[in-house]
């Protein structure tokens, strides 16, 4: 007897021949990898603090107390990541991986139940950390001290571990402004903490912060502005195109109207003129875009669902006594989402894309925080900063290209005609 | 008639379309008997399956149930299904009076398993969990004949064959038990082996529910095997409703005659051309006046065009339409 096989199984096959859009997409994952890790990877604060024989966790202050509040969201993921892996991997071992066999002896509801009691688990444990490991505690670990510093001086007494680059994104040097990359403090007698031996590899920009520490973090910025852009547009999109085409008659003629109205708006001068009303934010940005961007989603969407409508199969769930929201939603959205899932990816290397260019024109996220379009920004009346051009530029490029490439092969993968 | 479980009284249900309104159900009237099989018999787009939706209230627009009164009978005051407001009517659909179509092939959601779209229609109307409802999904499929039904449920549409299709979709119309079955040409899209089996299903769960089955087709093989009243409907009108079996033996209405006698059959020569009747459907929106059937009838008197008929009893228990009926040579 054959095995059934899902859509989503074929599509998953069909994606994976596309080599370009499958090495994309593996690309993807360290990308994600650093937005998370991004405080591992740079912090000012060491991870570990030997004072006096004491040992503290001065790194935690940054987890729990970030400048930005997009940080936050990223730091728990990470303190997360954790006991996430550990689970999965438990979990992986237990009920075999997906594709595989699945172990005999384990009902969907027992797979479901282990899984829950494992996460559960997982949680108790991280909570018991805390509670065995009281400085650990995101109350006992806000510090007022400059921990490098304090090394720098008492070299004997206290001893640090920095991150691979023991730098912050937001630590300013004016000393060491519109450093080159590799450049380091090669005079010992004008170090003032334990760090500055190490290089800025990236250089540092107008603040004299390192390049290196503000694209990791940029990351975290480029990334929220474009999934959640496009996460309120795809909701917005998907609602209303379904609405329309479900419907037909008075309320497809409205939600049309307006779609027409918001597709003839130049997105990109509107986001312009409400930023500079609004203020610069990171989420006006992110907002505005989710609110211009969903005409597109809203058109393919529709004109799906009206093929759907007419489908046998809707007349027979109407003729099953199901609702017109369980219609709508389940039966019809199920086989009319796949425009829309493709326009995704593309969506985001745009947002990305406008996130950089505001950015770029001085309209994007305000100034502490790091962003590459900024560092664009910084580079472009000077040609002697070259590196505050290439090293975002590059960023902004591969990130977008990559997403573009995924959409593509996302796009070749629903399309029954490329099946090879 | 004994014991109606469903009326439907003087029913119209218009289309509004540019070129102007279409009559699809003209003042049509008819009795499904409790536990029968009422067959409703008629050429493609005479109003036989609008009839059947609108018992259901499934015209949407452009069309409207314009006027007439469905009745469902229950335990206490029969239900009126063309007052009943909208949520009301979803827990009749699929609950008392539950639909299969024609095309099997297609009646499925293709994205879900077919042990899934029985589980819902059982969660949709029994409030039932979700391992209760895929418990139950896959007694059906075993109810309706489908071999292996615990690994058939975990099959997507595609896997299943057309017959196969149909059986999953009499299992989620029957999931519930409902009072009436709506086949609209459950066996026009099968090949004849298939249907035969689907109808021997069908006659058996009728047995064994006591449901009652309207019957759409336009296989007067059929109703013969499957009927026990008939309906004849020509031009969105009834033009003769009778029991089967004087129905098939001795008409009344010429059209009904004319029906029989363009089917293939035995004692027919051999290499003959069958028998048509002369001319076309009328288009709904120019349909002739008079009788409607006039303009086709080899009978046809200056009265037919004229005057419309009325369905008058000839018999007892034999209607039909036509001002002439019982007087014309309607036999061979």
């Amino acid at each position: 007897m054959t095995q059934g096989e899902a859509y989503l199984d074929i599509v998953w096959r069909q994606f994976r021949k596309n080599r370009p859009a499958w090495i994309a997409l593996w690309l993807l994952g360290p990308l994600f990898l650093v937005a998370v890790l991004a405080p591992l990877l740079a912090s000012d604060e060491p991870l570990v603090f030997h004072d006096h024989g004491a040992t503290l966790y001065p790194w935690f202050r940054g987890l729990w107390n970030p400048e930005q509040p997009v940080d936050f969201v990223f730091n728990m993921a990470l303190v997360a990541l954790v006991p996430w892996a550990v689970v999965t991997a438990v979990l992986s071992v237990l009920l075999g991986r997906r594709g595989r066999a699945p172990s005999a002896g384990w009902s969907g509801r027992q797979r479901v139940l282990l899984a829950a009691a494992l996460y559960a688990l997982a949680i108790l444990a991280l909570v018991a950390t805390f509670a065995l490991f009281p400085r650990l505690r995101p109350e006992n670990v806000y510090y007022s001290r400059s921990f490098a510093e304090e090394e720098h001086n008492d070299p004997g007494e206290c001893h640090g571990l920095y991150a691979p680059i023991p730098f912050g994104p937001a630590e300013r040097d004016l000393p060491a402004r519109f450093r080159p990359p590799g450049y380091r403090k090669a005079d010992p007698e004008t170090w003032t903490k334990a760090t500055d031996a190490a290089a800025h590899l990236l250089g540092t920009d107008n603040g004299g912060r390192d390049v290196l520490a503000r694209m990791i973090f940029g990351t975290r910025v480029s990334l929220t502005v474009g999934f959640v852009a496009v996460g309120i547009y795809l909701a917005i999109g998907i609602v209303l195109g379904a609405t329309a085409g479900y419907f037909g008659g008075k309320i497809d003629m409205a939600i049309c109207r307006v779609l027409e109205v918001v597709m003839l708006f130049p997105s990109f001068f509107l986001i312009l003129t409400l930023v500079a009303l609004l203020g610069r934010s990171i989420y006006i940005i992110m907002v505005v875009i989710g609110l211009t961007g969903w005409s597109s989603i809203a058109r393919l969407t529709r004109g799906e669902v009206l093929k759907q409508r007419s489908m046998d199969y809707v007349t027979a769930a109407r003729a099953l006594g199901a609702s017109h929201g369980r219609i709508i939603f389940r039966h019809i959205l199920a086989n009319a989402l796949s425009p829309a899932l493709v326009a995704a990816p593309f969506g985001v290397a745009d947002a990305v894309g406008i996130e950089a260019g505001l950015s770029l024109l001085g309209f994007g996220v305000p100034p502490p925080a790091p962003s590459w379009g900024a560092l664009l920004e910084l580079g472009k009346d000077n040609y002697a900063y070259w590196w505050l051009i290439i090293v975002p530029s590059l960023a902004i490029f591969l990130t977008i290209t990559l997403f573009n490439l995924v959409g593509s092969g996302l796009r070749d993968a629903m399309d029954p005609r490329l099946r090879r | 008639m004994p014991d109606p479980l469903v009326t439907i009284d003087r029913l119209c249900t218009l289309f509004d379309t540019d070129e102007g309104v279409v009559r699809a159900v003209d003042d049509v009237s008819l009795v499904i008997p409790r536990g029968k099989t009422l067959g409703l018999v008629g050429e493609s787009g005479c109003g036989k399956s609008v009839t059947a939706l609108s018992i259901l209230r499934l015209i949407g627009p452009p069309g409207r149930i314009a006027a007439g009164r469905i009745e469902l009978a229950g335990n206490g005051r029969p239900l009126v299904l063309t007052d009943l407001a909208e949520p009301e009517m979803r827990k009749i659909r699929g609950g008392s009076i539950a639909m299969i179509f024609q095309e099997p092939m297609t009646s499925l959601n293709p994205v879900f398993t077919v042990g899934a779209q029985i589980a819902e229609a059982v969660r949709i109307h029994q409030g039932v969990g979700r391992a209760e409802a895929r418990r139950r999904a896959v007694e059906m499929l075993r109810t309706v004949k489908i071999p292996d039904p615990e690994l058939r449920a975990r099959d997507y549409p595609h896997q299943f064959s057309g017959g196969m299709r149909q059986r999953a979709m009499i299992a989620m119309a029957l999931s519930s038990c409902p009072k009436l079955l709506v086949a609209d040409e459950p066996t026009t899209a099968l090949d004849v082996t298939i249907q035969a089996q689907i109808l021997d299903l069908l006659r058996q769960l009728q047995a064994q529910g006591g449901m009652s089955i309207l019957f759409i087709t336009h296989d007067l093989g059929i109703v013969a095997e499957m009927a026990d009243e008939v309906a004849v409907m020509y031009a969105a009108k009834v033009v003769e409703q009778a029991a089967v079996g004087p129905l098939l033996s001795e008409p009344l209405h010429p059209y009904t005659y004319l029906l029989f006698k363009s089917r293939p059959g035995p004692g027919r020569a051999k290499g003959g051309r069958l028998d048509t009747i002369q001319g076309m459907v009328p288009s709904p929106l120019r349909l002739p006046g008079g009788c409607r059937f006039h303009p086709r009838c080899p009978f046809r008197q200056p009265r037919c065009e004229a005057e419309e008929p009325a369905l008058r009893k000839i018999r007892p228990g034999h209607w039909a339409r036509c001002h002439f009926a019982g007087e014309l040579p309607l036999h061979d």
